[in-house]
């Protein structure tokens, strides 16, 4: 037994520089020297440092859709006191700046909001039974926020609007009715999932809670990279 | 009784719901893992096995391989013979209105029933596809005369499917009519106002026609034979779509029905986009249109749009937006629905849907409604 384990590793160690013969006989005349090929052999398995992914650029982009919400708004008719239920239709506008992270799963969002719509309402006691449409209201405010990638075409964001309204309520001459909140400041949290359509276009959904106003307002935006 | 609810829940069901959204893992047609190629019904072998290796969670699999939890999938695995393939199936509602206000919880079983699909032959050329169960007496019935005329205990689908040819199959019996996005939410404008919901069902026959890049299918039906003769929607409906790009489809469906007192017709036009790996668009709109024999005739329309996105395996968020109009005239009110939520398969044979719906009306006059809020939760496990 132990014999024929010796023949078998005798074969083996006689059959390596026999296969090697071989294939130098098949290599072909331009390829490099074997010695040369050993090197360039030990060079692959160091396995050079792949070239740093180049950051992704920061991005500037605009988006643009309409928003609704609705919310209570405390009125007043001379001594009498009550509440509306009120309902805003609007257009909300962004140009927001976006800052990825090293890893580009992360995007920081800046954005600078405005909007403009209309509110209407109706006072909800019989003391004050006032009712107003079509009032011309305008937003400001400031965005910022993080933004998360999900897949190479889908993200979803976590951000927080610092927004500032004014209301140009247009009374009938005579009215003592005195709805509030000419003007407003509302703080919020916002959820937003943003879907790329195409290479510069992208969907922006977003409901967004105002803690301020006690509104909860949808929006749908059709988001544009300019950069 | 909630626990009840719950512990049925627990015990019985079987995925069967229809999900379009699964075009973002690449599945467009709805025949690759129902029996019936329209979606909804019960899941055939390569449905079950697929929903457990490649759409639920792994997190409760242990160290089972994705083709060990494929070959679990089935009821019963290895012990019935390969003709049968029974199910049993249960959803269960949970649902709060105005949730952190004054509203209550309200738990309703959906749906408890057992199902069979019959194999005559090994190539599953002709099946027969039965379901029994309970239903519960719809909301706007409870308290009425009508609630005891309401059968509780009903069958939703009985069907014949036949393999006419490689492209060609036909179906006969009582099912789902054919019309738009089959989707899950059976509360969505987009089906319970289009006379499309959980038991809407109908006696009828589909011609269904598959190609690689289109699909045809036509329904011609003779209403619920289960109902009075003069109530049973009469009528026929088609579906055609087309793969304009891969996990991209464009659809367009009509249907018309009448019966003694209206007549009904639907046109919409829809398209299912997957997105990445796991996501999906959604979107389907349409005019409605109702004709009763005495009385004016309506015209709406109807909006239902969904993005879902892919977290981890097994778990999805979603975000939704729909409008309804029954009439197109000045005073009638715009329904707006916006939700989001949740959609998971924490595990084989398990399913849960939890959704924040908030509902509001649009309308010209300064009056505005208050808004709505509803938390639905829905859990389905299967055996």
């Amino acid at each position: 037994m132990r014999l024929i384990q010796k023949i078998l590793l005798l074969c083996f160690i006689f059959s390596g520089p026999a296969f090697a013969q071989k294939t130098a006989k098949r290599r072909p005349a331009n390829a490099a020297a074997p010695a040369a090929s050993a090197s360039a052999a030990a060079t692959a398995t160091t396995k050079p440092a792949r070239p740093a992914r180049p950051p992704a650029p920061n991005q500037l982009q605009m988006r643009i859709g309409p928003s609704i919400w609705q919310e209570n708004i405390k009125v007043s008719n001379g001594t009498s006191k009550g509440n509306m239920e009120t309902q805003s239709q609007g257009l909300l506008g962004s140009f927001a700046y976006l800052i990825p992270s090293s890893n580009r799963a992360w995007l920081q969002h800046y954005s600078a909001d405005f909007g403009f719509g209309a509110i209407k309402g109706k006072g909800r006691s019989a003391a004050v039974p006032d009712e107003l449409k079509g009032q011309l209201w305008l937003v400001g405010g400031f965005t910022p926020g993080l933004i998360y990638r999900t897949s190479p075409i889908s993200a979803v964001g976590l951000l927080m609007p610092f927004s500032y309204r004014m209301i140009k309520y247009e009374l009938k001459g005579g009215s003592s009715f005195n709805p509030d909140n000419d003007s407003s400041f509302s703080v919020g949290a916002t959820g937003a999932y943003i879907n790329q359509m195409s290479k510069n276009n992208y969907l922006y959904l977003s409901v967004t809670y105002h803690v301020l106003w006690a509104a909860t307002a949808w929006n749908i935006s059709w988001q544009y990279k300019l950069f | 009784m909630p626990f009840f609810y719950l512990i049925l829940a627990l015990l019985v069901p079987k995925l069967a719901w229809a999900y379009p959204e699964f075009i973002g893992y690449k599945y467009s047609a709805c025949l690759t893992c129902h029996y019936n190629g329209q979606g909804n019904g019960a899941l055939n072998d390569y449905g079950r096995a697929l929903w457990a290796a490649e759409i639920s969670s792994r997190k409760l699999a242990g160290s089972k391989t994705d083709e060990q939890l494929g070959e679990q999938s089935g009821f019963l695995p290895g012990r019935l013979p390969k003709w049968l393939k029974p199910g049993i199936k249960a959803r269960n509602l949970a649902y709060r209105p105005n949730p952190g206000g004054e509203g209550e919880w309200r738990f309703i079983l959906m749906q408890a029933e057992i199902n069979a699909a019959i194999l005559f032959d090994q190539d599953q050329k002709n099946i027969f596809v039965i379901s029994y169960g309970h239903a519960p007496i719809p909301n706007r019935l409870v308290g009425q005369p009508a609630a005891a005329d309401t059968k509780e205990w009903i069958s939703r689908e009985h069907y014949f499917r036949h393999q006419w040819s490689e492209k060609m199959w036909i179906y006969a019996g009582m099912m789902d009519k054919v019309y738009g996005l089959r989707i899950s939410n059976h509360t969505a404008y987009s089906r319970a106002r289009l006379g499309l919901a959980q038991n809407d069902q109908t006696h009828g026959l589909v011609l269904h026609y598959i190609d690689p890049k289109w699909e045809w299918t036509n329904h011609l039906f003779a209403g619920n034979m289960f109902q009075d003769g003069d109530v049973r929607q009469m009528g026929a409906s088609t579906m055609f779509e087309y793969e304009i790009a891969e996990a991209w489809r464009l659809g367009v469906s009509g249907l018309f029905s009448q019966n003694k007192y209206v007549s009904n017709r639907r046109f919409g036009v829809h398209s299912k986009t997957g997105l990445g790996y796991g996501s999906s668009l959604l979107f389907e709109t349409g005019i409605v249109s109702d004709k009763p024999k005495s009385g004016d005739a309506r015209m709406g329309y109807y909006v239902f749009s969904e993005a879902q996105q892919r977290v981890v395996r097994g778990y999805h968020a979603f975000v939704s937006g729909q409008m309804f109009k029954d009439d197109m005239v000045s005073g009638r009110p715009d329904l707006l629905k916006t939700s989001f939520g949740m959609l998971a398969f924490p595990g084989l044979r398990s399913e849960l849907r939890v959704e924040l719906e908030n509902t509001r009306q649009l309308n010209t006059s300064a009056n505005v409604t208050k808004e709505g809020w509803g938390l639905l939760a829905q859990i389905h496990l299967s055996l």
